[in-house]
């Protein structure tokens, strides 16, 4: 894990580079799949997207298709580094804990003026909840996804009644995906959440927004600086 | 028990077994029973044979308890098998040509493979079918059939039940292969009502057999074994089939008969084995990633 204070800069590390790199690997790679995938329903000559300015190769089920089948190399691709990392490095700080689902309320609450925000982790609770919806989702998607990518290649028979439930159970899980997706990006309405955005492009965020909402896991990087040999911690 | 049987009768039935294994392997029977271990099945349109009389077409349309059309004008929600006419020009004349054109069932049906609700299927014997109760008429399979071979039904079907949700047309629909009296070991209508012999129905590998067997015969052409990655319909001609598309172009009919029609499914085969391996692919990638960080971590503690 690669997060540390860094006190001269008045900032905390948050992410690494390939935490970066996975994130909008999966957010890029979901868009694309959506958007294709939704194409593939078929929606958007019925819905006149074809007929919106630029648009009008949506409605190209060939090229969509394609589309699908790249994004999801990516995704797939992004998804089983990210898995093998958590794995590798046993972080496992975006897991949902028990009681999130009550922390999540009292933050939403604390959002609106209700009550006090209690104290979090590097994590809010919302977005560890977040993470494993939006995570089981992906999951699922990809599994089906790849059963009917297997059953599409020359030669090969899968049982139809599997390809039915995977396909439905696919279909399913996308609407819950731009439910999850949407969720998480109405998060950023909230003036507080904004200060973590820096996070998902340089990695790092205000040392002063981790004290203060972040609590919890300034002092575990505080016990990591000064158990750390190597530790530059000068305050 | 077995009945015991005397020597004649050995000898007779005998004598008809040997006789019907060789007509089916010269492709002369009509019918080969197909329920048996879901043997996949196939079908020979022999075009010197078809006269355009439009039997099949009457024969699918009773069959499906269509109303009766006796001169449809092409593939519609009613009418499965339509027979189209051309005049071709050959160095020894003018030739009329009669195609009886329907579904091809595809060995890789991409209307199938990119139906969104998984609902048109590739049965064991060979024929796709559109299951009619839940399909939502989105014309996909239309739109992906390299033929445009399933026809919709307008206001009528499941998405009824779905409104006032805006999904959803009809129903589409097309030519399901008899798949109930294949399943029942019998040969479709249309086989079973051409009264020049010819279409032939057996198993899918005597069919394309027999197609070529006969299109050397007649220095002809065979079409529907490449098209699409391979169907299991294959016609016959002693006119090559781009002169037919031509001829059909210049008509304004549809279907046409593109020779080595594509198959959208097989233009994203490369990807498809890509996403496969992707899982290997990553978890190696990450192993990678943290043998690498670790190496660094031990050198620069060293």
């Amino acid at each position: 894990m690669s997060d540390r204070i860094l006190w001269k800069e008045g900032k905390v590390k948050r992410q690494s580079l390939s935490s970066i790199l996975v994130h909008w690997s999966v957010a890029l790679s979901t868009f694309v799949l959506i958007f294709s995938g939704f194409g593939q329903l078929p929606m958007y000559k019925r819905f006149g997207i074809v007929n919106l300015p630029g648009l009008a190769w949506a409605g190209d089920y060939p090229l969509t298709l394609k589309m699908h089948y790249l994004a999801a190399i990516v995704l797939t691709l992004a998804v089983f580094y990210h898995l093998t990392e958590i794995v590798l490095t046993k972080d496992f700080d975006l897991f949902p804990k028990k009681g999130d689902l009550r922390e999540a309320v009292k933050i939403l609450l604390a959002m609106v003026g209700i009550g006090k925000e209690p104290p979090s982790d590097k994590y809010l609770a919302e977005q560890r909840l977040s993470y494993a919806f939006i995570g089981s989702n992906l999951f699922i998607l990809i599994l089906t996804g790849m059963l009917k990518v297997y059953k599409n290649l020359p030669g090969i028979t899968v049982n139809n009644a599997l390809v039915l439930w995977a396909t439905q159970l696919h279909n399913l899980a996308t609407v819950l995906l731009v439910l999850g997706v949407l969720g998480h990006l109405a998060a950023f309405i909230a003036k507080p959440n904004r200060k973590l955005l820096p996070a998902l492009f340089t990695g790092k965020v205000d040392l002063a927004y981790v004290q203060k909402r972040h609590s919890l896991w300034f002092k575990r990087l505080e016990r990591q600086a000064s158990s750390s040999q190597d530790s530059r911690h000068i305050g | 028990m077995a009945q015991p049987i005397s020597r004649r009768e050995f000898l007779k039935r005998s004598a008809s077994a040997v006789a019907a294994g060789t007509a089916a392997a010269s492709g002369l029977a009509t019918t080969v029973q197909a329920a048996s271990g879901a043997k996949r099945v196939g079908m020979v349109i022999d075009l010197t044979l078809c006269d355009g009389c439009n039997e099949c077409s009457l024969a699918c349309q009773r069959k499906n308890g269509h109303p009766i059309n006796p001169n449809p004008q092409g593939l519609t929600p009613e009418n499965y098998l339509y027979v189209q006419s051309v005049s071709i020009d050959t160095p020894s004349g003018t030739q009329e040509v009669h195609i009886p054109r329907k579904c091809m069932h595809c060995d890789d049906p991409a209307c199938a493979g990119l139906c969104p609700f998984s609902i048109n299927t590739k049965t064991p014997e060979g024929p796709v079918v559109i299951n009619e109760d839940y399909c939502l008429g989105g014309q996909k399979c239309k739109a992906v059939c390299p033929w445009g071979i399933p026809q919709l039904k307008k206001g009528v079907g499941f998405y009824k039940k779905l409104e006032p949700l805006p999904f959803g047309a009809g129903v589409m629909y097309k030519c399901d292969g008899c798949i109930d009296l294949v399943r029942a070991g019998e040969a479709p209508a249309c086989v079973t009502a051409c009264p020049q012999g010819a279409i032939k129905f057996g198993s899918q590998e005597a069919m394309r057999a027999y197609a070529h067997e006969r299109a050397a015969a007649i220095s002809g052409y065979v079409y529907g074994d490449q098209e699409a990655g391979g169907t299991s319909t294959y016609y016959v001609s002693a006119v090559p089939f781009a002169a037919i598309d031509a001829a059909l172009a210049v008509q304004g009919e549809q279907p046409r008969m593109p020779v080595n029609a594509e198959n959208v499914l097989h233009g994203v085969n490369g990807m498809a084995q890509a996403l496969l391996i992707a899982p290997v692919a990553g978890i190696f990638a990450a192993g990678f990633a943290a043998h690498k960080k670790l190496t660094k971590g031990d050198e620069a503690n060293e």
